[in-house]
């Protein structure tokens, strides 16, 4: 690229593939989403290798255990088992809290302290999808200082170097767009980045589009 | 706070990587959205269609007038390829001559409007590639009534069904969603969606 050029992010629509590629998922995973709720995501997470039974290790710094448990008995995980590593409960839980599903842990430093946290969480499980949320807390992809982006890509090559195998194969990495427009995706060493748009309604929208279409009958279109 | 209840999730992929084989076997409806890009960042797209191949394209323009089309070319020029323009910008303010490149045109009022003027200057170009530039003024993705979105889609199964063939084998529609993101994808019809994110900021680093 020139230097005149803008730099151009190329996205293609995924919705009618989405299940096969979430099925067959492998690698370093970036994900973006806008700002989307635990309970939004369970739907994503249940069709990650949908087609057998998986240990799932989930490091979370931004939800405690409490309400991820009370989010899956409503909606639980098909075919999953998930262990939970909780970084926010973390600051004032003690240790001998752990339940066998879920661990605390203080909040990591930086990207290289959660480098021990997934260490410590894969020797407990193994598992074979480990999901990390979110990276929001380490880089603001809209405005990454250059050291900032250098830890990142070494935090990248050590998850890949280290810890990706043929169990422990499939890295998702969450990151939050609310901070912004990004204006660089961080394409070196990450094997697909996908991104979720939550469509969302309130229930006063949906009460006043019954009132429209009950007031305006519309035929559904023949194919 | 009101509660909020998900519809529906709009799955992308980044697919930089992989663009020019992406870009290279485009076909059929493919509804191109994007953040606000000027007309030279269409030519680049459109420059890595067929890279290779001589190809004709019909540009059917409501936003960009054809001396602005004519000046960027001069700049970015089109590899390979030959444009015809309708031109539903200057059409409709001031009445020019047609020239051998360009008709002059008032611009559609809707979307059965848009549908007669594609088919009639087909006749006139006969292109390879349908470019309709934009579809923005018809509908707004992020609210879309009901209404909307049928007659949506029963313009693009109609352009599908009369414009696309053999030779013809691409039309592309521009949407630029300022509004908003979209919240409903017209998946059924369209082939392909893609979405252009350009960053006018320049970034602080790069890979």
């Amino acid at each position: 690229m020139n230097e005149n050029e803008v730099p151009i992010n190329y996205w293609r629509s995924m919705n009618d593939e989405i299940d096969n590629v979430l099925q067959d998922l492998r690698g370093i995973v970036l994900v973006l989403h806008d700002s989307m709720e635990f309970t939004q995501c369970l739907d994503f997470y249940n069709k990650i290798k949908s087609n057998h039974f998986t240990n799932i290790l989930y490091i979370s710094l931004t939800r405690s255990y409490d309400y991820m448990r009370h989010a899956l008995e409503q909606k639980p995980f098909n075919q999953k088992r998930i262990l939970f590593i909780d970084c926010v409960s973390g600051f004032a839980f003690p240790a001998e809290e752990n339940i066998d599903v879920c661990f605390y842990h203080k909040p990591p430093r930086d990207i290289h302290s959660m480098e021990d946290i997934i260490r410590f969480g894969i020797e407990k499980t193994n598992p074979d999808i480990i999901i990390i949320d979110s990276l929001t807390q380490f880089i603001n992809f809209s405005r990454p200082t250059e050291q900032e982006v250098n830890e990142f890509y070494s935090f990248l090559q050590d998850i890949r170097k280290q810890m990706l195998n043929l169990v422990n194969n499939t890295f998702i990495l969450l990151f939050d767009t609310r901070m912004g427009v990004i204006h660089h995706l961080p394409t070196k060493d990450i094997d697909i980045i996908l991104k979720m748009e939550a469509n969302t309604s309130s229930i006063n929208d949906r009460i006043k589009r019954n009132m429209i279409n009950q007031t305006i009958p519309i035929s559904p279109i023949s194919i | 706070m009101e509660e909020l209840k998900v519809v529906q999730v709009n799955y992308w992929k980044e697919v930089r990587k992989e663009i020019n084989t992406t870009l290279e076997s485009l076909h059929g409806l493919i509804l191109l959205t994007h953040n606000s890009i000027e007309f030279s960042d269409l030519i680049d797209f459109l420059n890595n269609l067929r890279r290779n191949q001589q190809t004709t394209i019909l540009y059917i323009s409501l936003i960009n007038s054809y001396s602005h089309i004519k000046h960027t070319l001069q700049k970015h020029p089109l590899q390979l390829k030959k444009l015809f323009v309708v031109d539903c910008v200057s059409g409709f303010l001031l009445d020019l001559p047609d020239t051998y490149d360009c008709v002059y045109r008032k611009p559609p009022l809707n979307l059965e409007e848009m549908k007669a003027l594609i088919m009639k200057n087909i006749q006139w170009s006969n292109p390879n590639i349908i470019v309709v530039d934009s579809i923005s003024q018809f509908i707004n993705f992020t609210v879309p009534t009901d209404d909307e979105l049928r007659t949506l889609y029963i313009f693009l199964r109609s352009i599908k069904e009369d414009a696309l063939g053999i030779t013809r084998d691409a039309i592309i529609i521009v949407y630029d969603d300022k509004m908003g993101s979209m919240k409903k994808l017209p998946t059924i019809f369209a082939d392909s969606i893609l979405k252009l994110e350009v960053i006018r900021e320049k970034p602080e680093w790069k890979d």
